[in-house]
């Protein structure tokens, strides 16, 4: 038998160490004995801050101190993406997504300061660009993926300002209050939806670009097809007002956005080859990102109705896809390199005297740099057609672009797309900016497009 | 028993057959053993453990207000200790032990059920499954204990057991890597049906079995013994880093430790030993460091498999293979996969970049980002609405895996300080009962088995703990008795069930003696 007494008796006197650190450990961070860095109820936190990318506080500490929400200092721009902080409603948006990082006290009473990918200033300057009208503004920066604008109008008349959800709306003779901004906003459907990420309908001819991709990766760049009519398939599908483009290549497609040519080429590659191409471009799965999750949809059934296909491949059909993934789809096209990578909004999270970084940049997958050159190429015609290369030196900054119209089910009008790709230096941007319901051609969005390639090249010479 | 020499076949069968004639033997003198029972004993331990049942759902009642909670959460549970109660008295263990272990696995019950609100509608079934799991681990720990007792009774050739043993966690392993399913990047369960078994749990045991008959084989050498036990160690490390499942191998290498000072007598040359070890371990880790910076062929054109870059953009070289976005999703030529040996290369290749991602986080130095420190900054912030006899206040939500590897938050907030310092006070209180039965036994294999289960629940209590307050790195360990997950409750209560049974008194049937030693 082994002598062990002494060891097992060791053994218990280390647990008990172990206990007593333990303990001690636990009774340090919680504080409870009062210590310099006492507990901080909830309920008593001054709520953290939002930074743009500058630097720029896109929330402030509020002057009437803890307690208090901060106060959004870019209501217009801002509200889809910051969000409320309201004794009413709660937190939405990426307050909402964040409150671990902004609303808890860490070892001060102070929450998180949240440092941003997007540029305010940017963003509030396009921001105009949406009066009047429901849709959204995408910028990215293809190379890294940073967002840079994110704007977002739910509602063509109303405006959604968050830090306003708490205020009255409406008030009686003597004052008291009838119904706050918070009621009013609740009665408007779908106010508070952030159209950037909203995967609603098809995205329109800005899907050829995909098809586009498909072809030219399966050697077939050269397809040609006669448009005698403009209609294809018995008329089910046929091109605006029945234009008839002839004999049509891909870059000639790709100008006059022929639907025939390219209902042609789906049905030419097939069903699997036209489900590999778009999921290259992550169509049909989710894409989680740091303050959302990018959902969209295409028929992607093994056996396909040829009607469902052709529509599939000038981008009608069962298609659904948001406008953030649009840029980032063209944005993959004009970077060059071939990876298209994950949008993200968190730069870096400094909280307690430590700062962080926020989001990993991260390469959601990968393309052929060969192929992507050469459609590169051909949308740069089409921008060209488009006349966004009005004021720009081609040697300095590269533009592509596709416009698209879609059908939606709604009924209510179209949702209009324009996708652009603006490559100048090292830098390489994905833009997507979209109306939603309005009776509108994409070709009325070139104004705005030549607007925020101006705002953006501007916004870089000067920000870096 | 003497060997001589016989053919496979026979060996295997008298071995067999000695196993049935031992386990008849068992279960007679279990039975024995019930008839034996005493009432006032019987009694005794059921209040105790009736009282610890009260106390805790008075004292939560005290707190939330709830009245409910007994009926609908105490009772199948104060069930499941009424059979610890009679089991301990079969065996009339120690009665301390008894009230202990209870008295964890009711709070563990507790928080389990708590954690899922027991007004909702779905409670009562999740109390219901909860407490099936732990009979079906009494079930099992009552059928294996003949085996324990016949592996420490002397009476089989130990080497034949390890080997069984042995082939046993390596298929258990290889079945994993084949048919394991991932979670959180640890490839440690097996589905069958609906049912998941975390096999890592099953294979921890046994390895935990067959370092203890190492101690016990009385025919090896402790040169011998240190050896081979050291080699089964690594196999086992092997496979554990590869699944990546790195709390078991830390647990087994802790009881590799401690049984190299408890059992082994010559001690003089343990630093030598440690040294030793430690430049291994460094041999390896160089390796996995030169495996991990290996260029493997991409086996589509295009798009490559993984990804994660953390600053290519700004040059620097630290590039992280992320489960996340690995295998982007297909594509025509993402359908041609890789061949099997670059299948597990490609996994050997990502175990350095997150022990190294690991260790970085556990000391702030290094490219971490708030993701990779969420767990624990989510943990810590949490732990700042503590209070001595818990809060209600603070949203545990954001706290991941709160009811498994970050349960002992869970007890710091929602029970309070006090309370905690109970939990830590049983444990040593049942390290400490136990320890003293082992130095006191004359049954040395059993003590030998005994005394590794309960360093192990203990240890394991420990270092989730420590995990959880930042002392330790996150490696997925979950605290005996408290958190959730089938597989753990029922190995630990395996361990407790065959402690009890080492704790047994001698007893007396009557017209036949039968007594145990």
């Amino acid at each position: 038998m082994i002598d062990i007494k002494k060891l097992l008796a060791g053994l218990v006197s280390v647990s008990m160490c172990f206990a007593v650190v333990i303990a001690s450990t636990v009774a340090y961070l919680s504080g409870v004995f009062g210590t310099d860095e006492a507990p901080v109820p909830p309920g008593e936190v001054t709520e953290g801050i939002f930074l743009d990318r500058n630097g720029i506080e896109i929330t402030s500490y509020s002057p009437e101190g803890k307690n208090h929400p901060a106060v959004l200092n870019f209501s217009k721009s801002m509200s889809h993406l910051i969000g409320y902080n309201s004794t009413r409603l709660g937190t939405s948006g990426l307050r909402n997504t964040l409150k671990n990082y902004i609303l808890t006290g860490g070892k001060d009473d102070t929450g998180a300061t949240i440092t941003l990918t997007v540029d305010a200033y940017l963003q509030e300057a396009l921001c105009s660009l949406l009066d009047g009208h429901k849709g959204s503004i995408s910028i990215v920066n293809a190379k890294t993926g940073e967002i840079l604008v994110l704007l977002s109008r739910s509602n063509s008349e109303v405006l959604f300002e968050a830090d306003r959800v708490d205020e009255a709306y409406a008030r009686d003779k003597d004052g008291k209050v009838l119904q706050y901004y918070s009621d009013y906003y609740n009665s408007i459907d779908g106010l508070y939806i952030n159209m950037a990420t909203l995967a609603e309908d098809s995205g329109g001819s800005v899907i050829k670009v995909i098809t586009a991709y498909g072809l030219l990766s399966n050697g077939m760049g050269e397809l040609t097809y006669y448009d005698a009519d403009g209609t294809f398939l018995d008329g089910k599908i046929h091109n605006y007002a029945h234009t008839p483009y002839y004999e049509t290549d891909l870059g000639k497609a790709l100008i006059n956005s022929s639907n025939v040519y390219f209902a042609n080429a789906a049905l030419t590659l097939g069903n699997k080859r036209m489900r590999d191409t778009f999921s290259t471009f992550m169509l049909g799965n989710e894409i989680t990102l740091d303050f959302t999750t990018l959902n969209s949809n295409y028929a992607n059934a093994q056996y396909l109705d040829d009607f469902i296909l052709a529509s599939t491949g000038y981008g009608q059909g069962q298609l659904q896809i948001s406008p953030l993934h649009i840029a980032s789809i063209i944005g993959t096209v004009v970077s060059g390199d071939g990876r298209m990578m994950k949008p993200y909004l968190i730069d870096n999270i400094a909280d307690d005297g430590k700062q962080k970084e926020g989001t990993k940049k991260e390469v959601l997958t990968v393309i052929d740099t060969e192929v992507s050159h050469k459609l590169k190429e051909l949308l740069a015609s089409t921008a060209e057609s488009y006349g966004l290369y009005d004021g720009f030196n081609k040697e300095d900054v590269t533009i592509i672009a596709k416009s698209g119209t879609a059908e939606t089910w709604r009924n209510n009008g179209n949702h209009t797309y324009f996708g652009v790709g603006v490559e100048f230096g090292d830098n390489a941007y994905g833009i997507c900016i979209d109306f939603v319901d309005e009776d509108v051609m994409s070709s009325s969005l070139i104004p705005c497009v030549n607007e925020i390639i101006n705002e953006l090249i501007t916004a870089c010479d000067i920000r870096g | 028993m003497t060997t001589t020499a016989k053919s496979p076949g026979r060996c295997i069968g008298e071995f067999i057959g000695h196993a049935i004639r031992y386990t008849i033997d068992f279960y007679k003198d279990f039975f024995t053993r019930i008839k034996d029972i005493s009432v006032p004993d019987f009694s005794s331990r059921f209040v105790s453990v009736l009282l610890v049942n009260l106390a805790f759902a008075a004292y939560n009642y005290l707190r939330s207000g709830n009245g409910n909670i007994y009926m609908s959460v105490f009772l199948p549970y104060l069930f499941v200790n009424t059979v610890i109660v009679l089991l301990s008295c079969i065996y009339k263990s120690s009665h301390l032990f008894t009230i202990l272990t209870s008295m964890l696995l009711t709070i563990g019950s507790g928080l389990q059920t708590y954690m899922i609100s027991p007004d909702s509608e779905n409670a009562m079934s999740e109390v219901i499954k909860l407490a099936a799991v732990q009979l079906t681990g009494i079930i099992c720990s009552i059928l294996a204990l003949p085996v324990l007792s016949l592996i420490t009774s002397g009476k089989i050739s130990l080497k034949a057991v390890r080997l069984i043993l042995f082939g046993v966690t390596v298929m258990c392993y290889l079945l994993l890597l084949v048919a394991g399913r991932e979670i959180n990047g640890t490839r440690a369960w097996l589905y069958i049906g609906s049912l998941s078994l975390q096999i890592t749990e099953i294979s921890k045991l046994l390895a935990i079995i067959h370092l203890s008959l190492f101690v016990i084989d009385s025919k090896l050498t402790d040169k011998i013994k240190m050896r081979d036990s050291l080699i089964m160690l690594l196999v086992h490390c092997a496979f554990l880093v590869v699944i990546n499942e790195l709390g078991t191998a830390v647990i087994l290498g802790i009881i590799f430790f401690l049984q190299r000072i408890l059992f082994y007598p010559d001690r003089k040359k343990i630093a030598t030993e440690i040294l030793a070890l430690f430049l291994l371990g460094c041999v390896l880790i160089a390796g996995l460091f030169g495996i991990s910076k290996i260029e493997l062929p991409d086996t589509n054109n295009t798009a490559a498999e993984e990804t994660a870059i953390t600053e290519q953009t700004s040059g620097t070289e630290n590039q992280e293979m992320s489960e996340q976005t690995e295998a982007p999703v297909s594509s025509s030529s993402q359908k041609k996969e890789d061949s099997v040996a670059l299948t597990y290369l490609r996994r050997i290749q990502r175990i350095y970049p997150k022990l190294e991602k690991r260790v970085c986080v556990f000391l702030g130095i290094g490219d971490i980002t708030a993701d990779d420190t969420y767990q624990t900054d989510m943990a810590k912030k949490a732990l700042r609405y503590a209070d001595l006899f818990g809060t209600s206040k603070g949203s545990l939500a954001s706290v991941p895996e709160i009811s498994s590897d970050f349960v002992f938050i869970y007890v710091i907030v929602r029970l309070g300080l006090i309370p905690m310092i109970i939990i830590l006070l049983t444990l040593i209180f049942i390290f400490g009962d136990t320890l003293i039965y082992a130095a006191r036994t004359t049954r040395k294999n059993e003590m030998v088995i005994a005394a590794t289960f309960i360093c192990t629940i203990i240890f394991q209590s420990f270092i989730c703990m420590l995990s959880n307050v930042g002392l330790f790195p996150v490696i997925g360990l979950p605290m005996p008795f408290i958190s959730s997950g089938g597989t753990s409750t029922v190995v630990t209560l395996l361990m407790t069930t065959f402690i009890m049974y080492f704790m047994r008194k001698n007893t007396e049937n009557k017209g036949k003696e039968v007594v145990r030693k």
